[in-house]
């Protein structure tokens, strides 16, 4: 068992846990806004230290650098599809994403 | 009429050659023919950013934007770490989360492509990290309407980004 | 089995009930659930090119990722639009 295994184990491990971690999130949250909060610790946090591994085992090779392309596609579309699905939700809810006159801030929506 | 034409060229050409790399660097091959495929690739890959693009860049950040990017990975971290903790104490202690929706005060540019380019900046910077998202900006009003999962009652953007 | 192919069954594993989730439940609910789902799959896919030591199922992973984005954008576009 090499560094470079137990490195990679770890990394495996952390990912996989913030996964499913994230998943139980999105299952149990009451609200779909709420819901979105766990989407990103999978799409962000998990997808960089899959890469991670990938990068400790195989280096900045080919394969390297797909896993990092596969985590930065998922970094920056991420935020952006979150963004398109609350706002969708909100004018589904509310007929406009605004806040509207006298609607409280806090709760579940 | 020459300027924005030579714009596009050295835009084409930038994408060009830098999907030309990737695509080398991808497929990790010497093969000539395969090159061939990728020139061709890349060519089509520039055509279509330049036909989309038109005259105008589609967004132009402006470096001042990103210095609060230096603090990401701490508030990332941070912030799965919250999120984390909420649903523990939803699992083991019953504790509903009681999420927020805030705004923040946003300086929008007057210029269309600037607040534009701030827009998709701000999106994607907030959003990397898991307790707050953004819902959407309201340009009249210089505001920003995040949803928080563990509300921290932020007034401004940098109140986001702080580690 | 190796490292990497215990950690892909995980997270297929977690595809199920996220899978099942998506088809019941209100509307944006499922979309969720579709979003969480289509980065699990790209996440397996990495997992599993290394589990197998093939090159094809990262380009694969890049393809899903992008793809999935641009599939579940259309759907949150139309439902908020015209539905």
């Amino acid at each position: 068992m090499t560094a470079q295994s137990v490195v990679v184990d770890v990394l495996l491990a952390a990912g996989v846990a913030l996964a499913v971690a994230g998943s139980v999130g999105v299952l149990l949250m009451a609200s779909p806004l709420d819901r979105l909060h766990y989407v990103t610790p999978v799409s962000v946090v998990s997808a960089v230290v899959v890469a991670a591994a990938v990068v400790v085992k195989e280096s900045f090779d080919a394969r390297g650098l797909k896993a990092i392309l596969v985590a930065v596609t998922l970094l920056f579309l991420g935020p952006v599809l979150t963004q398109a699905t609350a706002r969708a939700a909100r004018v589904e809810q509310h007929g406009d994403w605004r806040l509207e006159a006298g609607e409280k801030r806090r709760g579940r929506r | 009429m020459q300027r924005p034409l030579l714009r596009m060229a050295a835009t084409w050409t930038l994408v060009w050659a830098t999907s030309m790399v990737l695509w080398l660097w991808l497929a990790a091959t010497k093969n000539l023919s395969e090159a061939i495929v990728g020139f061709g690739a890349s060519a089509v890959a520039a055509t279509g950013l330049a036909v989309v693009r038109g005259k105008d860049a589609l967004v132009r950040p402006r470096l001042a934007w990103l210095r609060p990017a230096v603090a990401l990975p701490l508030v990332v971290a941070r912030d799965t770490v919250t999120v984390l903790g909420a649903l523990w104490r939803h699992v083991v202690g019953g504790q509903h989360v009681r999420s927020e929706l805030a705004l923040v005060t946003i300086d929008e540019p007057h210029d269309e492509t600037a607040a534009r380019s701030l827009h998709l900046v701000a999106t994607v910077g907030v959003s990397l990290a898991p307790n707050t998202f953004v819902v959407g900006f309201d340009r009249q009003r210089g505001t920003m309407l995040v949803h928080q999962l563990v509300p921290r009652q932020p007034e401004s953007v940098k109140d986001l980004l702080k580690p | 089995m190796n490292a990497w192919l215990a950690a892909a069954a995980v997270v297929v594993a977690t595809l199920l009930p996220v899978g099942i989730f998506s088809f019941r439940g209100p509307m944006f609910d499922r979309v969720v659930g579709l979003e969480l789902a289509s980065v699990l799959g790209t996440l397996a896919l990495v997992l599993l090119a290394e589990g197998f030591d093939r090159d094809i199922y990262f380009d694969l992973a890049v393809v899903f990722a992008v793809a999935s984005f641009a599939g579940t954008l259309a759907f949150v576009r139309f439902l908020e639009r015209w539905l």
